[in-house]
């Protein structure tokens, strides 16, 4: 029986668990949705629909229709003649990062991402890209693993938040003249023979060690055995006791392996747990990059593979190959680059080996270099392009109920070379818009 | 409005050819290149016209296509391609050999560019295939007066004909000051201008192009007194008066901007446009990249720039900037340096399909599943 003292007390702590249960429903109750209102969207058949609606709640898109029904309290986005699609995702970037000077398997990319460079992610979020896989830069050989980021702004400023630390493996076999570029490839090859003896001699050391147990239980029981007998002997022979001591030692422990890092995570390779990425241009780059993955028995995605025309036989028999291209700024002068061929694109897809597209830097020039290389293409569009590199991964691809990151265009983004982003939202929020007025775009 | 405008460049065509009487290619030699967008001297494209060349290599005139005569189409142009005159890299260093350096005189009007441009230059050949006719060569900004600018068609091996007679190459720049001869200071270099701008020969100053790339040395360049500014280089920062230059018939060659480059010059840039700035792009063949005009252009209407600005400042105003009068637009009695694009030339994606140099028609782009262009290098 509770005293009837402590009655108001009890109703006091009633009442604010009962308020503190409602809070969410409250927030939920308050959480305005933004109705984006006459959007065209471009269809995957090159058309372009009827203006449409858009309906965002709770950072997803939750209805995209022309007749979609407009919750109440809603904020408004006039959007009439802007082209909505889903935000743009560069596979490649090193956006905010700089070179490191030691590279490894162990470097993370999230590790040198400056949340608060914000003038470049700026510029990146301006040209309509909302995702990146950061890809860390550095020496040639293991560079370090690739990270994926969303660009949604954080509350305590800056912007930047880490979806997957460990997307895959970079291996830079791209770097130097060709007398460096071969130490580079037996570098990395080494790396993995080491980490594989490393895998074989933690299998001895498991071997090892329950030999190790198991001699260890058996001389437990002789020693149980012969303990009676042992007793009396000592109490004869100190000396002797002791010699017997000596030999009662039992198997000796086998060493447990060091602790290695790097080779750990080339195990994971090795595992197929974590992709790689190797960077190849030229052609024996190319066949390096085959060699590797067919001894080590992993598949791997290609970066760059401007002479992989050349080669394209043996990458066709490359299971679980995929191509990254970008566009790296090269001179006019002669001998410096490796051959590009304007036919590499129809001769991928003959080939049947998937392709994407990536900056290769600041991501704010993605649409650049996905308009250039659909213009080599022919047949893909660029939105089929940006969206191919997406795969299902959350609020990318072709924009869809569920999507969490939009771009509005000022012109159809699918044939209009000029068209460029007049809003960028993220998570239901606008984090980027280009005022009236003025030509230049803010947060 | 924009439509308005078109309609009037389309309809202004239409009367120079009829009064030229080029309307009808008759005569002979004339060639047609039909169904194309053409560039307008605005910067506008267009659509549906044919352009006619006769056989001296120039255009006589730019034509509805449908009122081109069927006998004389020398090609139809793919649906959505673009003809535009021959782009152009300005104060690069393409077809130039060895360092053509100015300096050793203050103010040195006799310096040549031309004396250091290479008809043999193998870069002009794959400049031309990136849709670059043009070159303007000057020597580095190390004096006052730098001699004279010279322009070039691109294509290696004809003899080096020049384009127009080139222009002074000033300079009001921290490359100007040499601790071996006067000016020392930058106050000394301004007073130098100001001295020579008051006291030499009216007919001696004529409006060249002046270097000035620092926010600075523009401030400066508005205070000393031009009674006719020059075209002016400039790189500039968030500090660049550039404000100042509305309303006076200014021309800004800046650039080149390249991916990953410094984004306040980008700025500037629309900023001075949005001032009512002409721009032109500066080159830099061939140590940049092949396709750096038309990325420039691209970066720059991404940051706000009119896509119609961009086009002129690829194609007419460099032409303007560097005084040769007979390329850079697509007109009656203009050279028929023409380069036809598979789309509008500032989208990425477009593709340089043929060229014509002098009327010289030459077919760059190879037909689909084809590998015969190991492209060295890109």
């Amino acid at each position: 029986m509770i005293p009837i003292r402590f009655t108001p007390a009890l109703f006091l702590v009633a009442m604010i668990l009962t308020l503190s249960a409602s809070i969410p429903t409250q927030a939920q109750l308050f959480d305005r949705a933004t109705v984006l209102e006459g959007v065209l969207l471009p269809r995957r058949d090159g058309g372009v629909s009827d203006p449409v609606t858009i309906v965002i709640r709770r950072g997803r898109v939750t209805e995209m229709s022309a007749d979609a029904d407009v919750p109440l309290l809603s904020k408004k986005i006039d959007a009439k003649g802007l082209y909505a699609t889903a935000g743009l995702l560069d596979p490649s970037s090193n956006l905010t990062l700089g070179s490191v000077s030691n590279g490894n398997a162990v470097h993370s990319a999230w590790d040198g991402f400056d949340r608060y460079d914000s003038e470049s992610i700026r510029a990146a979020i301006a040209s309509g890209v909302t995702r990146i896989q950061l890809q860390p830069s550095g020496p040639a050989g293991i560079v370090g693993r690739v990270s994926s980021i969303s660009l949604s702004p954080l509350e305590r400023g800056g912007h930047g938040v880490l979806e997957e630390e460990h997307v895959a493996l970079c291996i830079d076999l791209d770097q130097g003249p060709s007398l460096a570029r071969i130490r580079t490839f037996d570098k990395v090859r080494n790396a993995f023979l080491a980490a594989k003896r490393r895998r074989e001699g933690g299998d001895d050391y498991s071997t090892d060690l329950e030999e190790y147990l198991e001699a260890l239980a058996e001389a437990a029981k002789e020693k149980a055995k012969e303990g009676d007998e042992k007793k009396e002997k000592e109490k004869d022979d100190d000396e002797s006791k002791k010699d017997e001591k000596k030999d009662d030692d039992g198997p000796s422990k086998p060493a447990r392996p060091g602790r290695d890092p790097a080779a750990d995570v080339l195990l994971q390779v090795l595992e197929q747990q974590l992709p790689v990425r190797i960077i190849a241009r030229r052609s024996e780059d190319i066949l390096n990059a085959i060699e590797l993955a067919n001894e080590f028995q992993f598949p791997f995605q290609l970066q760059g593979a401007d002479e992989a025309y050349m080669v394209l036989d043996l990458l066709a028999e490359v299971e679980g190959l995929s191509v990254l291209l970008d566009m790296p700024q090269r001179p006019l002068i002669r001998g410096t680059a490796p051959r590009s061929s304007s036919q590499l694109i129809p001769l991928l897809e003959k080939s049947e080996i998937p392709w994407t597209v990536g900056s290769g830097g600041l991501s704010s020039s993605l649409w650049r270099a996905v308009r250039t290389i659909s213009g080599q293409s022919g047949t893909a569009s660029p939105l089929s392009i940006v969206n191919s590199g997406a795969g299902g991964r959350r609020g990318s691809g072709w924009l869809r109920r569920g999507s969490a990151d939009l771009v509005l265009w000022e012109g159809n983004p699918a044939t209009d070379g000029a068209a460029r982003p007049n809003r960028v939202i993220i998570d239901g929020t606008v984090v980027w818009q280009r005022p009236a007025g003025t030509k230049e775009g803010s947060f | 409005m924009r439509t308005v405008q078109k309609l009037l460049w389309l309809f202004l065509f239409c009367c120079v050819a009829v009064a030229s009487g080029d309307a009808a290619p008759d005569r002979d030699g004339d060639r047609v290149i039909s169904g194309v967008g053409v560039v307008a001297p605005d910067g506008s494209i267009c659509h549906g016209m044919a352009v006619v060349v006769n056989a001296e290599g120039q255009v006589s005139g730019v034509i509805p296509a449908d009122q081109a005569d069927p006998a004389l189409i020398d090609l139809i142009a793919p649906e959505g391609s673009v003809i535009t005159p021959g782009l152009h890299d300005l104060l690069g260093a393409l077809g130039a050999t060895g360092a053509l350096t100015a300096g050793t005189l203050l103010l040195d009007p006799d310096l040549r560019a031309a004396d250091a441009f290479d008809s043999t230059d193998p870069h002009l050949e794959d400049a031309a295939a990136h849709g670059i006719l043009h070159t303007t060569i000057a020597a580095a900004p190390r004096g006052l007066l730098n001699g004279n600018t010279a322009t070039f068609l691109c294509q290696s091996g004809a003899p080096g004909a020049q384009l127009g007679e080139g222009k002074p190459y000033y300079a009001l720049a921290e490359t100007a000051l040499d601790s071996s001869r006067e000016p020392t200071s930058r106050v000394a270099m301004v007073a130098s201008w100001k001295d020579w701008l008051a006291t030499s020969d009216k007919s001696e100053q004529i409006p060249g192009i002046l270097y000035c790339p620092d926010a600075i040395d523009l401030r400066q360049t508005l205070d000393i007194g031009w009674s006719e500014l020059p075209v002016m280089v400039h790189s500039g920062d968030a500090r660049s008066p550039v404000e100042r230059l509305a309303g006076r018939d200014a021309l800004l060659i800046v650039g080149p901007f390249l991916e990953g480059g410094d984004a306040a010059q980008v700025r500037t840039a629309v900023r001075a446009a949005q001032a009512g700035v002409e721009l032109a792009f500066s080159g830099g063949l061939p140590l940049l990249p092949a396709d750096h005009l038309r990325r420039s252009a691209a970066i720059a209407v991404a940051a706000g720039l009119d896509a119609e600005a961009a086009r002129r400042a690829l194609f007419s105003n460099p032409a303007r900037a560097c005084g040769v009068s007979s390329i850079g637009i697509i007109e009656p009695g203009a050279r028929a340096d023409l380069v036809l694009f598979s789309t509008d030339p500032l989208d990425p994606a477009a593709k340089v399909i043929q060229i014509w140099r002098g009327g010289q028609r030459t077919r760059v782009a190879t037909p689909p599943g084809v590998i015969s262009d190991l492209e060295v290098p890109r």
